[in-house]
C-alpha cells in the first residue's frame, strides 16, 4: 500500500519534461510501482496534448513537408533514446532502474559508508551537482541528521524507514527541500533500500555528520 | 487553408498513417501539427533553424511510430505532445531518458473503463479538456503554459512572473485539480 506520492507540482514537471534526469528516474520508478500515479501522469499528458492542440501556430518553411516526405522515401528515420532496451532476468527493482539493478539488491557492489550503511552511486547526470544513489540501511540504523541546500527525493524500494515526516514503505516517495531537517532510520527487521536523488550537497546537523561528509560524498 | 481538424479527425488521420501508411493523411497531420510544434520548440527556447529541424524530426518520429498509436489510450495531440516532449529532452541531453511517458500511456489501466466506444474515449477527453482549459482563470493557464511549453522550473516561473514560488505551485495544483474534477466521469 503506497501512502506517499509525488506532489502535483513534481508530477507536472515530470510530465512537462522539466525534471533533471535523476529526479525523472525517481518519479518514473515510483510510477512503475503506483497505478494511481500512472493515471495522474496520463492525465497530465492529456493536458499537454490539449495545450498543444490549442497552441498558436508558428510559420513553418514552405518545403518542410516535401523534405520530410523525401526522408520517408529514403527510409532515413530518426531513432530516440527512449527506445526499449530489452533486459532479461528478474530484477528486484522497478523497471526504470533495471539497467542498474539487473538482479537482487544483495548482488550489487555495495560500498560501506558507515556501520550498517551502504551505498552505490548510479551513473546518472554525472556532469551536474545532482547525486543519484542507492542507499541501504541495516535495521535500526539511521543516516546522520541532515537538512538540504536543494531538493531531495527518496523512493523506498525495499523495507521501510521512519523519520520526522512519517513512515515510508516500498513505493513511497519523500520530497524534501531546504525547510526540512530529518534523520531517516530503517524501522523493521529487514534492510531498507532507497533510491535517493539530491541536487545540492546536504547539510549535516552535527559533528558525526560533518565527519562523514567527505565519505558520504555529498 | 487546411481543413478544420477536431480531436476525432486527428485520431482518424493518425490511424490512417499507422495502419495504411497513408501519405495524404500524413500531409494533413503535418499541416495541423507542424506549425504548433514549431511554436512549442520556439517557446522552449530553440532558435528558428533548430526549431524547424526539430519539427521535421518529430513528424518523422510520428510517421515511424504511428503503428503503435492506440486511439483508445491517448488522443492524437496527447500522443504527439509526448513524442515532442521526449524529443526535446533527447535533443538537449546526451543521456538516456527516463521520462518514457509514451509507455505509461500504453498502460491498459489508464483506459480500463470499457463502457461505450473505446476509440472515442481519448479524442473525447481531449475535446473536453480543451474546453475545460478555456474555463480556467487566465493566471492558471499561464503557469500551465510556462511549465509545459517553456521548459521552466517552478522557481524560474516564479521569478519570471515576479510571484512567490508557493503561488506558482498552488496555481498549478488548482488547475490540475479542476481539470481532473471536470473530467471525473471519464477519468475515474
Ligand atoms: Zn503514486
Amino acid at each position: 500500500m503506497i501512502n506517499h506520492h509525488p506532489s502535483t507540482e513534481l508530477l507536472l514537471s515530470y510530465v512537462a519534461g522539466n525534471l533533471a534526469p535523476g529526479f525523472s528516474l525517481a518519479v518514473a520508478s515510483h510510477a512503475s510501482m503506483c497505478s494511481d500515479c500512472r493515471k495522474r501522469i496520463a492525465h497530465g499528458e492529456s493536458i499537454g496534448g490539449a495545450l498543444l492542440y490549442s497552441m498558436e501556430p508558428a510559420e513553418v518553411s514552405e518545403d518542410a513537408l516535401e523534405e520530410v516526405l523525401a526522408r520517408i522515401e529514403t527510409g532515413c528515420l530518426p531513432g530516440d533514446n527512449g527506445d526499449h532496451i530489452t533486459l532479461h532476468g528478474k530484477s528486484e527493482a522497478p523497471d526504470p532502474l533495471r539497467s542498474f539493478v539487473p538482479g537482487a539488491f544483495d548482488d550489487l557492489p555495495w560500498r560501506t559508508l558507515a556501520p550498517g550503511m551502504k551505498h552505490i552511486r548510479l551513473p546518472v547526470d554525472e556532469d551536474s551537482a545532482a547525486k543519484v544513489r542507492l542507499i541501504r540501511l541495516a535495521p535500526g540504523v539511521a543516516t546522520p541528521a541532515h537538512s538540504h541546500r536543494g531538493h531531495e527525493l527518496t523512493l523506498v524500494l525495499k523495507g521501510s524507514f521512519s523519520d520526522e515526516l512519517g513512515r515510508f514503505g516500498p513505493g513511497d516517495i519523500q520530497e524534501t527541500d531546504a525547510s526540512v531537517s530529518h534523520q531517516p532510520m530503517a524501522d523493521t527487521g529487514e534492510d531498507c533500500v532507497c533510491l535517493i536523488v539530491t541536487d545540492a550537497p546536504l547539510k549535516f546537523d552535527n559533528l558525526v555528520g560533518k565527519i562523514l561528509q567527505p565519505i558520504f560524498g555529498y | 487553408m487546411p481543413p478544420e481538424q477536431t480531436p476525432e479527425s486527428l485520431c482518424d488521420l493518425l490511424r490512417a498513417v499507422g495502419v495504411d501508411q497513408d501519405k495524404a493523411a500524413f500531409a494533413e497531420l503535418f499541416a495541423f501539427f507542424a506549425p504548433r510544434l514549431k511554436s512549442f520548440y520556439l517557446r522552449g527556447g530553440a532558435a528558428n533553424a533548430t526549431a524547424e529541424e526539430m519539427v521535421q524530426e518529430t513528424l518523422l518520429l510520428v510517421w515511424r511510430k504511428a503503428a503503435m498509436f492506440d486511439a483508445s489510450l491517448a488522443g492524437a495531440s496527447t500522443w504527439i505532445f509526448a513524442i515532442a516532449r521526449n524529443h526535446r529532452i533527447d535533443r538537449f541531453r546526451r543521456e538516456r531518458r527516463f521520462t518514457q511517458l509514451e509507455d505509461h500511456m500504453l498502460d491498459a489501466e489508464v483506459a480500463e473503463d470499457p463502457k461505450g466506444d473505446e476509440t472515442v474515449y481519448a479524442a473525447q477527453t481531449e475535446t473536453r479538456l480543451h474546453n475545460a482549459i478555456q474555463e480556467l482563470p487566465p493566471q492558471q493557464v499561464e503557469v500551465l503554459q510556462l511549465s509545459f511549453f517553456e521548459n521552466r522550473s517552478h522557481s524560474e516561473i516564479a521569478s519570471h512572473l515576479k510571484l512567490p514560488i508557493g503561488t506558482v505551485k498552488s496555481r498549478l495544483r488548482l488547475a490540475f485539480g479542476k481539470l481532473r474534477a471536470g473530467l471525473e466521469d471519464i477519468w475515474e
